[in-house]
């Protein structure tokens, strides 16, 4: 059986591997899109955490990623937080997502963000105090090509670069609180506290504190970020969905176009079988056989030009975090296989209720 | 009749039935028209006979034929192969009996064209898997004359040596029956005789019970018993009793 699948796989290689093409774009596809927002979630998330001490103190409707965007939270909330019995210190910050590039610009105070994100690492500079200064992360200042002194052309202004910080903590680009609360037309409004507690108190009983101080708010252990910005964001599951959908649809439409044209070309073929006596179990496990060895290639080549793609992707943007997981490989393969089979299904079924005289008549 | 003794009555009358048709009757509808193609057929076929079924184009021999291998289900009658009754049994069970009992070969080779001679041979044996009797691939291939064509696609074999392949796989699992249908239809006389004669020597040989439908007299001269048929009716049982038994070595 094997061999007159192989042959007649290889008797269309146009179809066979339009086939193959179109199951292995499904799952590049799911791989690539579930990558790059995971990878930017992710990132995000690691960053955020890194920089963010204990908590992180954002208005009730807030999102963890996504509503960064908006100044809604007045600044002199900082007086109120650090009254909080446990709560050492408290760095406002205005979150402005940039789409060229999808980067994250913070507006810091300098001295409150130093201290509760323990100091930055400089590689040269510090952090900016006032007007149009910006500091910039070193993955950041590599792919700009942009070194200390350089200008830097952000939000429609020309800001001068007085420092380069380690990469992968907070935003890869940092600007005065002032300066962008103004840009921003959100003047004392900020989008988010990182608080940092003082080691001799626990941190539920600091999260218990800061929760009957001020009701209403979103507070979020720093600890919990990362898996509360990739799995509880309804907007990234409803994406993930739609694409694993999308994936699996094509996967589905281009099996069962490619098996009932297959199916209809080897009417005489099938007549044939059965005049030798194979049972509908027989012929449906050649259609199905044969789609499963489509889409195993299939998910064979995407893995392959997720690879490329992957590298592409790392080499010329730099900037743009891809992290694609075994649990999404794994998922990609059985949906791409799963998808091809049930496409399959139909014109396997139709194959072996052929009628075999007219099949054998079948020119 | 006239080679016919009392004797070789007996003897035949003696034999295993392997196939038994009763008042079989088959009817086509093709919107509100009816065609009859069989009309009442009774026939007996005795294991080891090689019948050849001849008649004109339209007289129901390829119907009878499709009903015979359990490719088509009939409107009324029976048919027995083997001792069952394959109008009784479901869909599975009757391709069960096919792929025990039969054997096809067809007018127009019917091989599959992306497989060596070899290859042909395999899906069938893998289809057959679970019958008993059977030739090995290469052997089969031995005595049908194609041992050095087995890796030959059969576009690379002449119409002759790909009817030859049709016939090796039909027999590769020894199938009680193997039904025939215009053999060398599609082949010139030279080619035709090496596959009647083919189908000949299986019949003697190994006893395998053939039932062909021919047109030409010629081939059918090379059954043991030749059947006539006219408008879905066979108009005679016995025409006449082969060659083979002059020579006392079928039964």
């Amino acid at each position: 059986m094997l061999k007159m699948m192989y042959s007649n796989l290889l008797q269309r290689p146009t179809r066979t591997m339009v086939s193959v093409l179109a199951v292995a774009l499904g799952i590049v596809l799911i791989l690539v899109s579930v990558g790059l927002s995971y990878g930017q979630l992710s990132e995000t998330a690691t960053r955020t955490r890194r920089v963010s001490g204990d908590f992180l103190f954002q208005p009730s409707d807030a999102s963890l990623f996504f509503a960064v965007n908006s100044g809604t939270l007045p600044e002199r909330l900082r007086g109120i937080i650090e009254k909080v019995e446990g709560v050492e210190r408290a760095a406002p910050v205005l979150v402005k997502f940039i789409t060229p590039g999808f980067n994250l610009v913070y507006g810091v105070d300098p001295d409150s963000y130093n201290s509760v994100s323990g100091g930055l690492k400089f590689d040269e500079g510090t952090l900016p105090r006032v007007g149009l200064q910006a500091a910039i992360d070193s993955l950041y200042s590599g792919s700009h090509k942009l070194k200390l002194g350089d200008k830097l052309h952000l939000l429609d202004h020309d800001f001068k670069v007085v420092g380069v910080f380690e990469s992968g903590v907070g935003a890869r680009v940092i600007i005065p609180l002032k300066t962008l609360q103004e840009l921003n037309g959100t003047p004392d409004k900020v989008s988010l506290f990182f608080i940092r507690r003082n080691p001799r108190w626990r941190e539920e009983a600091v999260l218990r504190n800061l929760t009957s101080a001020a009701p209403g708010y979103k507070i979020t252990p720093a600890s919990q970020l990362p898996n509360l910005m990739t799995s509880g964001l309804p907007v990234f599951r409803n994406f993930i969905y739609a694409v694993v959908s999308l994936a699996t649809i094509i996967s589905f439409l281009i099996i069962l176009l490619a098996m009932y044209t297959t199916i209809t070309e080897r009417t005489r073929e099938i007549g044939i079988l059965k005049s030798l006596g194979a049972s509908k179990a027989y012929i449906v496990g050649i259609i199905l056989k044969e789609s499963l060895l489509i889409c195993l290639t299939g998910v064979a080549a995407g893995f392959l030009i997720t690879l490329i793609v992957n590298r592409f992707i790392r080499m010329s943007f730099p900037l743009l975090p891809i992290e694609i997981t075994l649990g999404w490989r794994v998922l990609a393969a059985f949906l791409g296989i799963a998808g091809g089979l049930i496409g399959a299904l139909y014109p396997a079924f139709k194959a072996a209720n052929q009628d075999p005289v007219q099949a054998l008549s079948y020119e | 009749m006239s080679n016919v003794t009392p004797h070789l009555l007996r003897q035949v009358r003696s034999m295993k039935s392997i196939l038994e048709v009763r008042e079989l009757r088959m009817t086509f509808r093709a919107a509100k028209i009816e065609v009859h193609a069989l009309n009442g057929v009774n026939l007996v076929v005795k294991a080891g006979e090689f019948v050849a079924i001849m008649g004109p184009s339209g007289c129901g021999k390829s119907t009878l034929l499709h009903i015979l291998g359990g490719l088509l289900q009939p409107t009324a009658g029976e048919v027995y192969i083997d001792g069952t009754e394959i109008g009784a049994v479901n869909d599975a069970q009757r391709t069960e009996i096919r792929r025990k009992k039969i054997g096809f070969v067809f007018q127009r080779f019917n091989l599959l064209s992306t497989l060596t001679a070899v290859d042909n041979i395999r899906v069938a044996k893998e289809i057959r898997r679970d019958t008993n009797a059977h030739f090995q691939v290469d052997e089969v291939l031995g005595m049908v004359g194609l041992g050095n064509k087995l890796h030959h696609k059969p576009f690379e074999m002449s119409g002759g040596e790909q009817q030859r392949v049709a016939v090796a796989r039909a027999i590769v699992n020894r199938p009680a029956i193997l039904l025939a249908d215009e053999p060398t239809g599609n082949l010139d006389s030279s080619n035709s005789e090496r596959v009647l004669a083919l189908l000949k020597s299986l019949n003697e040989q190994y006893q395998q019970t053939v039932i062909m439908i021919t047109h030409d007299p010629d081939a059918a001269s090379y059954a043991s018993r030749i059947v006539e048929m006219k408008d879905g009716r066979i108009l005679n049982r016995v025409q006449h009793v082969v060659y083979a038994v002059e020579n006392g070595g079928l039964f």
